[in-house]
């Protein structure tokens, strides 16, 4: 168990940074995600942290020591790959010691982990398989199992779920979320799916293009996305961005044929803006309530009636398509609206989750 | 494409398979059949022997219970009680391997000896050099690579004379340990690039995140070397020291300059090649020793096929 | 800084390919240069060397049997580049189609390309001896093509082809091998698609299967080229008497009246055809 630092680390290929001077403090303890799309540059920070790629400029600390210098092997770190790398001529026991075979581990203890963790990935009836006698879930917990036995400072996971299908990745993705509650030891989780980011992670790092875009808790990052990119990135459907400009002379700001009163948003200061100004709207999909089934109606924006384009069910909910001048948006609408294509609709909003953003640098003005 | 071949096309198709395997196999079957014919069959074009005749492979392997002319003094001595039974063999034995005949076994014993010592080196240091071409970043890796791949195809007919010349300057060519060293050394130098090929070639396929696991694991690189990529190369370092082997099993040219006047110690080619130029109508003889002599490698090859086939890396890692 | 790792990287590099890379230097490097300056001298077998110039050049360049020797080399090379591409395409061709026991035959046809040279060539010998062989056997008994029995590897003019053959059935395999793996990777589609578009076995082979194969049958050239021009003992065991230049050196430098340095300066224009080739191959194949 340790806390993990990294300082202004920066990573180039060819001249060009791939990793632009990141700052993260990961506590003691704490389950981290790094998220981000590919080419972001998470990848590369995590092998960076595993020693696996040269540092070009920076520090990272492990339990208070740099490790710049030290070559992987003595980072006390474990790691569960995206591809699983499980050694194909070893036995899945073989795989699962091989890191405590080199720690010297009494033989006692060895057995009494071994046994551990088989229990926890249920591995028990598997140890004596060899890699290409399993299937790839049973891979992927041996992955997880090689890595979980040992006593690592920290543990790594490059996009462990990346390769399972839909439905056993969603099962492993609450197995680690448990196994994590009980060690309570110090993870750092690569991916590229924003639902694991969310559903897993006590701190989300969203990270684009070699930077940390935002830090902070799963639902800070999803309320408050600070910018137009995190804004899109986490939250599945995609946040409505809709075009808007600010009308000073009447403090409202204007989406084609609606007007949103400046006045209902907490936390815009109208000084901040200047008249004409481009902006985008933001409101999720989820946001939206039918009028008819509004709770606090009164404080909420209520948008004119609009027609309904495209219903995409989804069982218990429906996305909901309609038109703000030229861009499509979304609602997402639970099982009592009873609508079809053509029929009028009404929508309301708390304008708590209405988000104001400047339409040029993409950053937040509420 | 699922259509229905017709029946000309099933003719043509065995008649076309047939005659390949004719082609192919029809020189091995013609020495086979040969080294069982007796002298007076040779002539014969039938494959098949009129009578089936052995005596070559057994004088080769020395299952000939031969005949030892003894000298009536030697017979007499022998007679006396007072030798021992072993002492009587020991000295028919003398008389014996003074005996005019081919030694068959001490000639596939050099060849093998020098054979599995070439191998073996080779295979040894190719597998250092080609994983540091392979897998490890330093100033010039390109260029050494390049150099191997131009010197993998420089024969050795073209380094005869200044490794000959060498082994004279240095001294090692006077004297029949200096030989063998000077022979063994040339061998490894001309399997080396192909094993160092081969290997290479190998090793880019092995996913480079089995020795990073095994470095988050806590082993070294030189020690995930061992640990992982050795282990889990092996077929291909059977099949690289079968390559080898035969490279060396196979070699005329360096033997025959190197080895001309140490007789005992002529490896199978100069042997065969010595026996097939001194002596006329021999033919059983010399198609049993090329049946003897391609047997070890046809069970080489057979073995370091199924390894092959058992496949190297198949399940570690995601398909 | 990190430096420090990459450097540790570096210098285990080294290391492995240090004792590798030194005996290349030691065994090949070093005696290409070597070559070139005995090339110079006269040579005798224990080491004594006079200077001699490019008189060895010379000699070389008003030598009737070098340029004898220079025809059957590209004889040599034109037949069994041409055999064994065209018998190697063909039996890849052949043995991709589905019958039964197919695994068995591609097994059975490797037999030449693995069995050491020196197990087989004495039965290629007796294939066509004059007394015994079932060649003459069947050329003149059974279907009366020649008048009489006639010691084929005996003659130079006829044992190249002899040995032409020998070398195309001791290596199609490989050329076999090379272009059957590039054939089971055409996706099945494209022939699918060819077909769907009207054409027919043929249209598809030359427009689907032909470029598909340019690159492995260039590889096939060349490497034939590459090993033929540095072939020995195929040639030596089988007919010594067909004298392509790694023989005419063999010759000059270790039998009749030795003559070590003129051998070096033969050896040394080899080198310089070997080097275009190989040049070739690797601008053209290893870059393609």
């Amino acid at each position: 168990m340790a806390e993990v630092r990294l300082k202004q680390l920066v990573k180039r290929y060819d001249k060009q940074e791939i990793i632009k001077g990141i700052d993260l403090h990961v506590q003691d303890g704490e389950f981290v995600v790094l998220v981000g799309p590919s080419g972001c540059g998470k990848s590369t920070t995590l092998r960076m942290i595993a020693g696996l790629e040269d540092i070009n400029a920076g520090t990272i600390e492990i339990a208070g020591r740099a490790v710049n210098d030290l070559q992987p092997h003595l980072r006390n770190i474990a790691m569960v790959f995206q591809n699983y790398a499980l050694y194909p001529h070893k036995t899945v026991k073989d795989n699962i010691l091989f890191g405590l075979r080199k720690s010297k581990v009494s033989r006692a203890v060895m057995d009494d982990r071994l046994k551990q963790v088989a229990t926890m990935l249920q591995l028990e009836e598997l140890l004596n398989r060899k890699p290409a006698d399993l299937s790839g879930g049973q891979r992927q917990r041996v992955a997880m199992g090689r890595a979980l036995v040992r006593d690592a400072d920290v543990f790594l996971f490059d996009e462990p779920l990346s390769n399972l299908d839909a439905k056993l990745r969603h099962h492993m993705r609450t197995e680690i979320a448990r196994i994590h509650q009980n060690l309570k030891t110090t993870f750092i989780y690569v991916t590229h799916d924003q639902v694991e980011a969310m559903t897993l992670g006590d701190r989300v790092v969203v990270m684009w293009d070699g930077e940390i875009e935002q830090m902070g808790t799963p639902m800070d990052i999803y309320l408050n996305p600070v910018n137009t990119f995190v804004a899109t990135f986490i939250g599945s459907p995609s946040m409505n961005l809709i075009p808007a400009t600010y009308r000073e002379s009447n403090g409202m700001i204007v989406m084609a044929d609606l007007e949103l009163p400046m006045e209902l948003l907490p936390g815009v200061h109208t000084a901040n803006l200047k008249d004409k100004q481009a902006l985008y709207v933001g409101i999720r999909p989820d946001f939206f309530e039918d009028v008819h089934y509004a709770s606090e109606l009164e404080a909420y924006w209520k948008l004119p009636e609009r027609t309904i384009e495209l219903i995409e069910p989804l069982g218990f909910d429906k996305e909901v398509s309609f038109s703000i001048g030229d861009q499509f948006v979304k609602a997402r609408l639970d099982l009592r609206s009873d609508l079809q294509a053509g029929n009028a609709l009404g929508l309301a909003v708390n304008p708590e989750r209405i988000l104001v953003f400047d339409r040029d640098n993409g950053m937040r003005v509420n | 494409m699922a259509v229905k071949r017709s029946l000309g096309y099933k003719v043509l198709l065995f008649l076309a398979v047939s005659a390949l395997l004719l082609f192919t196999l029809f020189p091995f079957v013609q020495i086979l059949s040969t080294s069982l014919k007796h002298q007076v069959d040779w002539g014969n074009p039938s494959l098949i022997p009129t009578v089936v005749n052995f005596e070559a492979y057994k004088e080769l392997l020395g299952l000939t219970s031969q005949e030892v002319e003894l000298p009536e003094t030697i017979k007499i001595m022998l007679q006396n009680p007072a030798i021992s039974e072993e002492q009587r063999a020991a000295i028919i034995e003398k008389f014996k391997s003074n005996a005019d005949i081919f030694p068959f076994g001490r000639y596939t014993l050099n060849t093998f000896l020098l054979s599995m010592a070439t191998a073996l080196i080779s295979t040894a240091l190719a597998t250092f050099a080609a994983y540091s071409l392979a897998r490890l970043d330093y100033r010039g890796r390109s260029i050494f690579s390049n150099t191997v791949m131009f010197v993998y195809m420089v024969g050795g007919v073209l380094l005869m004379v200044p490794l000959y010349q060498m082994a004279v300057g240095i001294g090692l060519a006077g004297h029949i340990t200096g030989t063998l060293v000077s022979l063994l050394l040339i061998y490894v130098v001309q399997t080396l690039p192909v094993a160092i090929y081969m290997l290479g070639n190998y090793f880019r396929t092995i996913p480079k995140s089995l020795e990073e696991a095994a470095m988050i694991d806590g082993y070294s690189r030189i020690e995930a070397i061992f640990t992982i990529i050795i282990p889990l190369s092996r077929p291909m370092l059977l099949t690289v020291m079968f390559y080898c082997f035969v490279i060396a099993w196979n070699e005329y040219l360096f033997a025959s300059v190197f080895l001309k006047q140490y007789h005992d110690f002529h490896t199978l080619p100069l042997a065969l090649q010595t026996l097939f130029s001194s002596k006329n109508a021999i033919w059983d003889r010399i198609m049993a020793a090329s049946m003897l002599t391609l047997l070890p490698v046809l069970i080489a090859f057979t073995l370091a096929n199924r390894y092959i086939a058992s496949g190297g890396t198949a399940g570690g890692v995601k398909e | 800084m990190s430096d420090r790792i990459v450097a540790q990287e570096s210098r285990l590099g080294y290391r492995l390919l240090a004792p590798a890379f030194l005996v290349i230097v030691l065994l090949i490097l070093y005696p290409i240069m070597f070559n070139l300056y005995l090339s110079f001298f006269d040579v005798q077998l224990d080491g004594n060397k006079t200077w001699v110039g490019v008189s060895n050049y010379l000699k070389l360049l008003s030598d009737q049997t070098f340029y004898h020797s220079l025809g059957t080399t590209l004889i040599y090379l034109a037949g069994t580049v041409v055999g064994t591409t065209v018998l190697g395409l063909a039996v890849a061709l052949l043995l991709n189609e589905e019958f039964p026991l197919r695994n068995l035959v591609r097994g059975l046809v490797l037999l030449p390309y693995f069995a050491p040279v020196i197990s087989v060539v004495f039965g290629w010998q007796f294939i066509f001896d004059p007394v015994n062989g079932i060649y003459n056997h069947v050329m003149v008994e059974e279907l009366g093509l020649m008048s009489e029995r006639q010691n084929v590897i005996g003659e130079p003019d006829s044992a190249i082809w002899v040995v032409i053959v020998f070398d195309v059935w001791k290596h199609f395999p490989i050329a076999f091998l090379l272009i059957l793996a590039k054939l089971q990777s055409i996706p099945k589609d494209q022939y699918e698609a060819a077909a769907i578009d009207g054409y027919s076995a043929w249209g598809r082979f030359i427009h689907v299967t032909l470029p598909e194969l340019r690159f492995v049958l260039g590889t096939v050239i060349l490497l034939r080229l590459i090993w033929n021009l540095n072939r020995f003992e195929d040639v030596y065991l089988l007919a010594p008497n067909v004298e392509t230049l790694p023989i005419y050196i063999y010759y000059r430098a270790f039998t009749g009246v030795i003559d070590q340095g003129f051998a070096a300066a033969v050896a040394v224009v080899q080198l310089v055809f070997l080097a275009g080739l190989i040049w070739l191959y690797v601008r053209k194949v290893l870059k393609w």
